[in-house]
């Protein structure tokens, strides 16, 4: 134990020492989650659409109304046929076109139906699908608006409630994805790189000849880097009560614990990681084209794993990251207790004692 | 004629002088040693002469040419071998050569003729193809050496060449430092090792930045009347302490 | 020009020789391109659905089989109070619930207009949003139909409504895959490439061997041009089986000039491996390169307009957008192969990554001291 703690003193000594590597590693989670905090959304504000009405009759200008006062829509184009829609959708003007035909109102007080189309882009397909369900939602509301007035009453209404995020802040979303990418890399990589380093250096087979055990060493190296990740985690939870507004409804305590059980696994991945390569250069390629986009593609930080298809669902499951998301959101935003999160924290756990296994195993084999 | 000229070279490191104010020459043929404790200086005054590092005051030629504005064609005339090992590990003997070679600018036969050559002399032949990482340490030394020589240059700078290797390599590895410099290429050299010291033309002693001493083994012996360069070293470094 | 060929071949030998670095390079991207483009999906028809039946009566049984055979909604759970359902919300077992009032049924025949209220977890707006409108869509649809119903019995005029179509121009089988196919190939080209490249001279300071190269007649342009043209050639050919295999296993379409696209990838990559370097030859260490290229690449990537929208960010994040490569790549690729674009629409694209690999490579080149 003894020789533990004065190993891990000269780890932290090391650490501090290079001021440029601190630097970098305290402010660029800060500034990262800062920018794309701002920055990932989904939340459409001022889309530019374009409008062409054939009618120009009160129900087509009352749509057109309806929607550039909401905000999400900004009239840049009034188009006067149909062979200029190709055009202002080549030069990228517009996200989405309204059209209506002829005699709009008429059709709809005498045919019961007018028919409205809208066009969008949709070689930036999310932002398509997004802003054709707020024009939707739009025109449907102004549908109801106007048949209250008229004597056709419908037979039953609906309301809706946006549980847990009622402003439909796209933060609630990103901010706990950004906050899991962004600890699950840094950690693993500092981890999996220095003890690569080491390795690479020889300076590790050198201490495994000294009376230290193994599990000394490694533990010794680890702790400074999981003290390091634990300070960014707080630094960066602050940040998003602060400057995102991320409401914290459950318990601190229960959160930092979500926050440690992750980033011992995230830790426990970079000692996986270090044990499988010889250098340095490995273990940083590996990390990062390995670990990258797979975590912001498969742990449900920007798409939802409900949408994939079944084998990449049970894919999504190996990845820590998802299991983290899932227990910050249910922590942080639904405020619920542990009895939410205990199977995320079992998971996670779980993994940790499969990569330290997996470490143990592999650093036998090369040292044998 | 001299290759390398140094006068009242010294360079600064913020409020430290790494070297201070160094004057010296060295002939052409010459094995001249560069000698002195650990942090004395050599390593920073070698690499000021090999155009690594700009100098802070003073001047210095080498080869004919200045270390402030020609460092480039210095390094066209120049070998160095330094303290960290300086072939790829994961490239063969063979390719670490052809690559050096080329760099040189030795065509392509030339570059043949050469590594069978070196590989005899070496007696490596075997090992053409064999990772560099896998060799021993010794052997390593000395195919960096003549790597460092495989341009014919006019001067070669080993720094610290025989480091960690055992006494029957470092004899054979100074034994290809006399045949290089009987061929004329001058050979400049840094060493802890005093025995070293006396295989040298001449030598000069580092202490804290400066040279306190500088002459032929023989020469330094009879002035401080000592019989072997460790003693030589020994009263000198008291010196500096009682000053 | 020897002196770049002595560079390039021992690049290459370092590269080929390491079996580990060769998966790295090549499988693992291709893998990561044929399975992930699988999950950027926000097509949601897989929505779970959460019942509170209070009424039980034909017509909310008639309500429930509606929602379920819209093809959005999978039923996961049915209960007959909220509370139980909104826990059931709580741990993730539906998305959304819609709750049908005790005597619905009877009040819509007394004329009450009863309420239906629709809960969203809207932790995920996005999902949230569609899958309330598909939900508000489903009853609206109901109730005209109801009252169609009614009213044809009492004679009365039919209700009208808004028949809102909707067409999806450049990608008419809105098929994510094919827009995300570009994108990701996109992004694994700039991961490897900046990795690569960061990471080569700082190793060759670390391990100490750039020191022999800095005695050497080697001039500053001819060192990055030997060390840059090795991994312009990888990022190539990596873009070349990227294309393979988009077309093999998910025919992509390419609908204009690959040329063109070739053209572009060169500079592009002209630009990140410039970049690149320029880290490695501002760090001291590798640890320190590899911190400072995640900082960039993440911000490159998720910033480069594949995940979400440029113009869904706020204005100031949209200018340090101008400075994103990986933006202007995201963009081209997808014009190109998608739209049929020339080289005329996408000049000031062009133009931005021709900018930006001139001024990286002329940085790193300045940049890279052989004297201190």
């Amino acid at each position: 134990m003894k020789q533990l703690i004065s190993f891990t003193k000269k780890e932290f000594r090391h650490i501090l020492r290079d001021r440029r590597t601190l630097l970098i590693v305290f402010a660029m989670p800060v500034v990262l989650v800062i920018l794309f905090g701002f920055a990932i959304t989904n939340d459409i504000k001022n889309a530019e659409i374009a409008i062409l009405d054939n009618s120009n009759d009160n129900l087509s200008t009352g749509i057109i109304n309806k929607l550039t006062s909401s905000g999400y829509f900004i009239k840049v184009k009034t188009l006067q046929s149909n062979n200029e829609l190709q055009q202002v959708f080549r030069d990228g003007q517009i996200k989405l076109a309204v059209v209506f035909p002829e005699k709009f109102s008429e059709s709809y007080t005498h045919n019961n139906k007018a028919q409205v189309q809208l066009i969008a882009d949709a070689s930036d397909l999310n932002t398509a699908t997004i802003l054709i369900n707020y024009a939707n939602s739009i025109i449907l509301n102004y549908q109801q608006d106007i048949s209250k007035s008229t004597s056709n009453k419908t037979l039953f209404d609906t309301t809706i409630k946006m549980l847990y995020n009622p402003e439909m802040k796209s933060v609630f979303m990103f901010v706990p994805g950004v906050l899991a990418l962004i600890m699950l890399i840094v950690s693993a990589m500092m981890t999996a790189v220095t003890l690569a380093k080491e390795k690479e250096m020889g300076t590790f087979r050198v201490l495994t000849v000294s009376p230290l055990k193994p599990s000394t060493i490694i533990i010794g190296k680890v702790i400074p880097y999981l003290a390091l990740s634990l300070i960014n985690a707080c630094i960066i939870i602050i940040l998003s009560m602060f400057i995102f507004k991320m409401p914290i409804h459950g318990s601190l305590f229960l959160m930092f614990i979500v926050c440690i059980v992750f980033l011992l696994t995230a830790v426990s991945l970079g000692i996986m990681i270090s044990s499988m390569v010889d250098t340095q250069q490995t273990a940083i390629i590996v990390s990062i084209i390995g670990l990258f986009l797979p975590t912001i593609l498969l742990s449900g930080f920007i798409f939802p794993i409900d949408n994939m298809p079944f084998i990449l669902q049970i894919l999504c499951q190996i990845f820590p990251a998802k299991w983290f998301i899932e227990a910050i959101k249910n922590v942080m935003i639904k405020g619920t207790g542990i009895e939410n999160v205990w199977l995320q924290i079992l998971v996670l756990n779980l993994m940790t004692m499969v990569f330290i296994t997996v470490s143990i195993k592999k650093f036998r084999q090369r040292n044998a | 004629m001299n290759t390398i000229i140094a006068d009242k070279l010294t360079k600064r490191f913020g409020d430290f002088t790494a070297v201070d104010n160094i004057t010296f020459e060295v002939g052409k043929g010459e094995i001249f040693g560069f000698l002195g404790a650990n942090g004395a200086g050599k390593t920073t005054a070698m690499r000021m002469l090999c155009g690594l590092l700009g100098p802070t005051s003073g001047k210095a030629t080498v080869a004919g040419f200045d270390v402030y504005k020609q460092s480039e064609k210095i390094k066209r005339n120049i070998g160095y071998m330094s303290q960290k090992f300086s072939l790829y590990n994961d490239l063969t003997v063979k390719e670490n050569i052809e690559f050096y070679g080329t760099v040189y600018g030795l065509t392509r036969l030339q570059i043949k003729e050469k590594t069978t050559k070196l590989l005899e002399r070496l007696q490596m032949i075997s090992e053409k193809n064999k990772f560099v990482k896998d060799l021993p340490l010794g052997w390593k030394q000395k195919i960096s050496f003549s790597v460092a020589i495989l341009h014919e240059p006019k001067i070669v700078f080993l720094d610290e060449p025989t480091g960690g290797v055992d006494p029957i390599t470092r004899r054979q590895f100074w034994e290809l430092i006399y045949e290089t410099a009987d061929e004329g290429t001058t050979v400049f050299v840094t060493t802890h090792y005093m025995d070293e010291a006396e295989y040298c033309n001449r030598v000069s002693i580092m202490v804290d930045g400066r040279i306190d001493a500088l002459g032929s083994p023989q020469y330094l012996k009879q002035k401080y009347n000592a019989t072997s360069m460790d003693e030589v070293f020994y009263m000198l470094a008291r010196e500096t302490a009682t000053k | 020009m020897r002196t770049i060929g002595a560079i390039i071949r021992k690049e290459f030998l370092q590269v080929f020789r390491d079996k580990a670095m060769i998966r790295i390079i090549f499988l693992v991207p291709v893998i990561q391109l044929i399975v992930l483009v699988n999950a950027a999906n926000m097509d949601m028809n897989n929505i779970s659905l959460g019942i509170v039946d209070r009424d039980m009566s034909p017509t909310s049984q008639k309500i429930i089989n509606k929602l379920q055979a819209s093809g959005y909604f999978i039923l996961k759970d049915f209960e007959t109070t909220s509370a139980i359902a909104i826990k059931k919300m709580e741990r993730d077992k539906t998305d959304i619930i819609v709750q049908i009032p005790k005597d619905f049924e009877k009040d819509i025949y007394k004329g009450n207009n009863p309420r239906i209220s629709v809960t969203v977890n809207a932790i995920n707006s996005l999902k949230a949003g569609i899958a309330s409108s598909y939900a508000v869509n489903i009853l609206t649809d109901y109730a005209k139909e109801l009252s169609a119903n009614f009213q044809a019995t009492a004679n009365q005029n039919n209700i009208s409504y808004f028949d809102i179509t909707y067409s999806n121009w450049f990608n008419p089988r809105l098929d994510y895959k094919t827009l995300m196919l570009p994108g990701i190939l996109a992004l694994l080209i700039t991961l490897i490439g900046i990795l690569l490249s960061a990471l080569n001279i700082v190793r060759e300071k670390e391990i100490g061997t750039i020191e022999q190269l800095n005695v050497t007649p080697i001039g500053r342009f001819q060192f990055i041009a030997g060390k840059l043209l090795p991994f312009w050639i990888l990022g190539l050919v990596l873009l070349t089986i990227g294309l393979l295999v988009s077309k093999l296993l998910y025919d992509l379409p390419i609908v204009g000039s690959l040329l063109l696209l070739y053209g572009v990838v060169s500079i592009y990559l002209f630009a990140v491996l410039g970049f690149g370097f320029l880290i490695s030859t501002i760090s001291e260490t590798q640890s320190q390169a590899m911190f400072v290229t995640m900082f960039f690449l993440f911000t490159f990537i998720l910033m480069s307009g594949l995940f979400t929208a440029i113009s869904n960010m706020p204005v100031w994040a949209q200018k340090i957008d101008i400075i994103n490569p990986t933006a202007y790549l995201v963009s081209i690729i997808r014009l190109v192969l998608l739209k049929g674009s020339t080289l005329s629409d996408i000049k000031p694209q062009v133009t931005a990554i021709i900018i930006f690999a001139f001024l990286t490579n002329a940085l790193a080149i300045w940049r890279y001291h052989k004297t201190s």
